[in-house]
């Protein structure tokens, strides 16, 4: 008896440490990584393909808002494709860049994904998205001629995403809560748009309504919506970097950060906006207790939509204001809606039919458009397509003349030849804002750290030096 | 002859013992002895992940860049304020939880259960939460205060004035009652006559807690303490979840410094891989909290002498 116990010690000891050793393995080619949160859009079940008849892509991506329309596309092309070709479109939440990462160290990458600029800018000179400038014919070319962005989606000649939607960010406001307060319309330059807060803040704080809102819980997230535009429009200045010079020069942002600092005192901004995070703000707007604040285009008509209802008739949006109103530079946007191709994908031929079957089909993209799923770049797609109301409502809500795309600073063209030590400079930015001091010392202070990486990085053979001669911050494309 | 039988013997007793050990060791291997010898690989190179291409042996440059990174050095100001806060308040706030609770009295089992919940919640569920009753603009405990007149103007719990008192209070409630339980623990240990003759003796209920129960809970209470200041050094979760480290780095602690250079904070944060910086600030986190704990070891040693 005492032998068998024994034995059965060993055995359950040896069972267990072979169950840790086999669960370490690695699973399916579309096993999800751990810790990822990863849905299949409107819970559609797919079948099981027996191995060896249908050939399977697993196409990946972050966005939740047009979940329920995409899905049902896919499972429309699943059912009446004649390519013999099942498509697993998976949803990957909060946590997409992650995912990204451990699928590349893991050797289990998807087929495609939707593009997102850091995941592309993290891996596209690692060799690991394909160049699908060979899979292309002429009249794709011609149909997505304003998707072929150099330094965007084409780097260095070789093409690697089509996006067919923009974003770009505005001021959004309470057309209410301006009417009550006797305000004509939206602010015209930044310094109105304090004093229009401040109005604001004095006549309607006994009721819990403040002029002006910002997420600062996390100030990259804020200042990146709000205060990189009002630089780009005031200095033609895109993220710090003056591509006339080559440099980084935050020094002239001194004028903005005082109006910044005033914006979010006391006395006009809503209170608690160091600790604000962006959907408790939304849903502060959305019971009309907000002004004013700056987001993205793409996300606020879903939002007010589906996720905190607003009426459409009491939200309206405009163009972020300059100093004193003089306009020196464009308004940088972002493309979006892109799909990138694996390069080791076994299926590149299939996954590119897929493509422009499906997410490239113009109809489809029109739809998507109409839907206002969000703002189409593709003029045949717009030419089809009947604008959703709310673009109808606010056309400042698409990209405009006024709007154009810079080429990106060193800091973000390459993150491996910028290292910055110490604070990056939106949290510095914050600091100044809230904590007062010597702006134009503090200014100074992130120029010199952004410039001594910027140069460590072109020494050390990594970086490159990004001077661009004749360049014009009206028109950054060219 | 005699050492075969000796072995054998050996083996008879032991075997059993360490195979039902073996998960146990290769788990702890694999998941805590293998990253640290990883962590102390990279903290020579300058790596920014897979991505980046190959590591690039920098010698001592990570280093010496933690010793002149002013922020870094915030990050351990705070952390020895947030460490040496929630120890304060904590521990003698749990002994005397404990000391009411460890009676075999009606109604004590749950409420020892009840105090004990906030431990086996998730930090991060509970961060949200505390994120959501400290808001200053429609929190509730704003809302209760201003209607019980106790305050006149909304507090901002969450900005750069008081951001890390709420961050203690929230580490207070989540800790107190894993260190009740263990003040139970050592509190059921002590022995019931020398109670008793304390008693006899005249010594009303201070004095018996005074000079009796605390001085025999030495050994207990120093362990406690040890690991306090370990947990304490190493919490991360409710800051991250629940200020960010802000306002502007108001509330950074040591752990979620090192955090942000291999993952994002947040969902809107961009990542800045610097996997080798990272790894040398996670090495020096260590030393720092590895002297403090050697330094409190030496300090505690009368609490093994029990009368």
């Amino acid at each position: 008896m005492k032998k068998l116990k024994q034995v059965f010690a060993f055995s359950l000891a040896a069972v267990m440490s072979f169950s840790l050793l086999t669960g370490c393995g690695t699973g399916s080619a579309t096993s999800n990584p751990t810790g990822a949160e990863i849905t299949t859009a409107g819970g559609a079940e797919t079948s099981t393909v027996p191995s060896g008849e249908k050939t399977v892509i697993t196409i990946w991506t972050k966005d939740r808002h047009d979940a329920d329309f995409m899905q049902q596309k896919v499972d429309k092309y699943n059912a009446i494709n004649t390519h013999n070709i099942e498509i697993k479109y998976e949803i990957y939440s909060d946590n997409y860049v992650q995912a990204v990462d451990m699928v590349f160290q893991s050797g289990e990458a998807p087929d495609m994904f939707v593009y997102q600029e850091q995941i592309f800018a993290n891996y596209v000179h690692a060799g690991k998205y394909a160049d699908i400038t060979p899979l292309m014919d002429d009249e794709f070319k011609s149909v997505f001629a304003n998707s072929f962005i150099n330094g965007v989606s084409v780097i260095d000649g070789k093409t690697y995403f089509i996006p067919t939607g923009a974003v770009t960010c505005r001021l959004f406001y309470n057309v209410e809560i301006f009417e009550r307060v006797g305000l004509d319309g939206p602010p015209e330059t930044l310094e109105q748009m304090v004093e229009y807060s401040k109005k604001i803040t004095a006549a309607l704080s006994g009721e819990g309504i403040y002029g002006f809102a910002s997420n600062m819980k996390g100030a990259q997230s804020a200042l990146a919506r709000s205060f990189d535009q009002a630089v780009q429009r005031s200095l033609g200045i895109n993220k710090g970097f003056d591509f006339a010079k080559g440099e980084y020069d935050f020094t002239g942002y001194t004028k903005i950060v005082e109006i910044w600092r005033d914006l979010l005192s006391a006395d006009s901004a809503f209170p608690g906006c160091e600790s604000l995070d962006i959907d408790p703000l939304r849903t502060q707007f959305a019971a009309g207790k907000i002004g004013m604040y700056m987001s993205y285009t793409s996300a606020e008509p879903g939002v007010y939509a589906n996720q905190f209802p607003m009426e459409e008739e009491k939200w309206a949006c405009a163009e972020i204001p300059a100093l004193s109103g003089v306009v020196n530079g464009a308004q940088d946007y972002t493309v979006n809606n892109g799909y990138l191709f694996n390069s080791d994908s076994p299926n590149l031929e299939a996954a590119w039919t897929v493509y422009t079957e499906l997410f490239a089909n113009t109809d489809n993209l029109a739809e998507y458009y109409s839907a206002g799923l969000g703002i189409s770049l593709v003029p045949d797609a717009i030419a089809k397509a009947e604008p959703a109301q709310c673009y109808l409502n606010n056309p400042a809500l698409l990209i405009g003349d006024t709007d154009s795309i810079y080429p990106k600073p060193p800091h973000t063209a390459n993150t491996d030849a910028v290292i910055i030590e110490g604070q990056n400079y939106y949290d510095s930015l914050a600091e100044l804002i809230w904590n007062g001091g010597d702006i134009e010392k503090g200014l100074q202070d992130i120029t010199d750290r952004y410039n001594k990486a910027y140069q460590t990085g072109i020494q050390q053979g990594i970086g490159q030096d990004l001077k661009i001669e004749n360049f014009d911050p009206m028109h950054p494309a060219q | 002859m005699k050492n075969e039988i000796q072995k054998k013997k050996w083996v008879r007793e032991n075997l059993r013992s360490y195979s039902l050990l073996l998960p146990n060791l290769l788990l702890f291997l694999v998941f805590s002895v293998y990253p640290v010898f990883w962590t102390l690989k990279y903290v020579f190179f300058r790596y920014g992940g897979f991505a980046s291409g190959d590591p690039v042996f920098v010698g001592l440059d990570n280093l010496i860049r933690v010793f002149r990174d002013a922020l870094y050095w915030k990050s351990v100001k705070n952390t020895f304020v947030y460490a040496g806060a929630k120890i304060l308040f904590t521990i003698p706030l749990a002994f005397l939880l404990a000391l009411f609770l460890s009676r075999k009295k009606k109604g004590n089992a749950f409420f020892q259960s009840v105090i004990f919940v906030p431990t086996i919640m998730s930090s991060a569920v509970m961060g949200l939460v505390f994120y959501l009753l400290f808001n200053v603009y429609n929190g509730q405990i704003n809302q209760y205060l201003l209607g019980t007149g106790i305050i006149s103007q909304p507090i901002n719990w969450l900005g750069k004035d008081h951001a890390m008192k709420t961050l203690v209070i929230t580490a207070v409630w989540g800790g107190v009652g894993n260190y009740m339980v263990y003040f139970i623990a050592g509190l059921q240990q002590i022995s019931e006559d020398a109670l008793e003759s304390a008693r006899i003796d005249g010594a009303n209920r201070l004095q018996t807690m005074w000079y009796i129960t605390i001085p025999m809970l030495g050994p207990i209470l120093k362990i406690i303490l040890m690991l306090s200041i370990t947990a304490a050094f190493s919490d991360m979760n409710t800051v991250m979840v629940l200020t960010e480290g802000g306002p502007t780095n108001a509330t950074m602690v040591m752990a979620l410094y090192g955090y942000q250079f291999f993952f994002p904070v947040s969902v809107g944060s961009v990542v800045s891989f610097q996997y080798g910086y990272g790894a040398a600030v996670s090495t020096v986190n260590a030393i720092i909290a590895g002297m403090v704990t050697i330094l409190y070891l030496k300090l505690s040693k009368k609490l093994d002498e029990v009368y």
